[in-house]
């Protein structure tokens, strides 16, 4: 099978994913579910005083797409300013993701995507 | 049933049906219509408000047609078959954990499962590019799949038109899929 979806780098993340865990202290959380395949992500946001993200961490089940996305965009998101939070667009997720996403999983791919929406929409 | 979307059937006791308000208003369902209110008719009437999906009547009768002709028995038997070879397939597989009805004389051909390290959608998208359309998630029943203490389950179902072939290719799709993800 033409792997195009489940390359080793997205399984890798989903068998092992980075930052799964909580953040215990001051944070700011959200979280995103896809109520018809049941894929649900927590994902947790530190800031430091000038606003930039100190520490990303998730909770959460579901399919590999989901799982990888959201243990990947933690690891992309340590280091941002809250500006260039704002600043990222699905297309970013995708990039990131790095494989072909179909329409019909677009939503596992975005549900970490979603969280962040949500916290930047408290945020303001 | 082998028929068209957007028509179906629903069953109730005239009546128990005598009793019901309608839930859509339109033409068709009213006996007197006044100032201060509405009489409806009779019981069916008054649930199909407007226009009915004729084309979607006709296509239902056609069906229902199909399948008296092929024989509601002959069906059951030929499924109860179709579902004993697949359990006894499915459980080979190491990992494999089935949910649905064990006993294949009592499944009438839903065969829910899940495949331990591998995501019932991961499940899904690499069997149907195998070509095996099989049904993945809460099923629209989230509080019975959380009563199962799983997050999503597979669902193989199988009707009059799958054979044994499917069943192969069902089992070859899994296989892949527990390469794949090396589990």
């Amino acid at each position: 099978m033409d792997e195009e979806l489940y390359k080793e780098n997205l399984l890798d993340h989903n068998r092992h994913p980075h930052n799964k865990r909580v953040i215990s202290g001051e944070h700011h959380e959200a979280e995103a579910r896809n109520a018809s395949c049941g894929d649900r992500g927590v994902l947790m946001l530190a800031f430091d005083e000038k606003g930039t993200v100190s520490d990303a961490a998730f909770q959460g089940e579901g399919c590999a797409v989901s799982q990888a996305g959201l243990s990947m965009l933690t690891d992309k998101l340590k280091g941002m300013t809250t500006r260039e939070l704002k600043l990222l667009s699905p297309g970013d997720i995708y990039t990131m993701l790095g494989v072909q996403i179909s329409p019909g999983r677009a939503n596992c791919a975005l549900l970490g995507y979603a969280a962040l929406e949500k916290i930047l929409k408290d945020l303001r | 049933m082998c028929g068209p979307t957007g028509v179906g059937v629903l069953w109730g006791k005239h009546e128990l049906l005598e009793k019901l308000e309608p839930g859509v208003y339109g033409g068709g369902i009213v006996e007197k219509v006044m100032l201060e209110g509405a009489s409806w008719r009779e019981s069916l009437a008054r649930f199909e408000a407007g226009t009915p999906n004729i084309a979607g009547a006709i296509r239902l009768g056609a069906a229902v047609a199909y399948l008296e002709n092929v024989g509601v028995k002959n069906i059951y038997t030929h499924t109860q078959v179709v579902v004993k070879e697949a359990l006894a397939h499915l459980r080979e597989i190491p990992g494999v954990r089935i949910l649905a009805e064990g006993d294949s004389e009592r499944n009438i051909g839903i065969v829910s499962f899940v495949m331990e390290g591998i995501h019932a959608h991961d499940l899904a998208e690499i069997l149907g590019r195998e070509g095996v359309a099989i049904r993945s998630g809460h099923h629209c029943a989230e509080p019975f799949v959380t009563a199962l203490g799983v997050s999503a389950t597979a669902r193989a179902s199988f009707y009059l038109y799958n054979t044994a072939d499917d069943i192969g290719a069902l089992i070859a799709g899994i296989k892949k899929a527990k390469e794949v993800f090396k589990v």
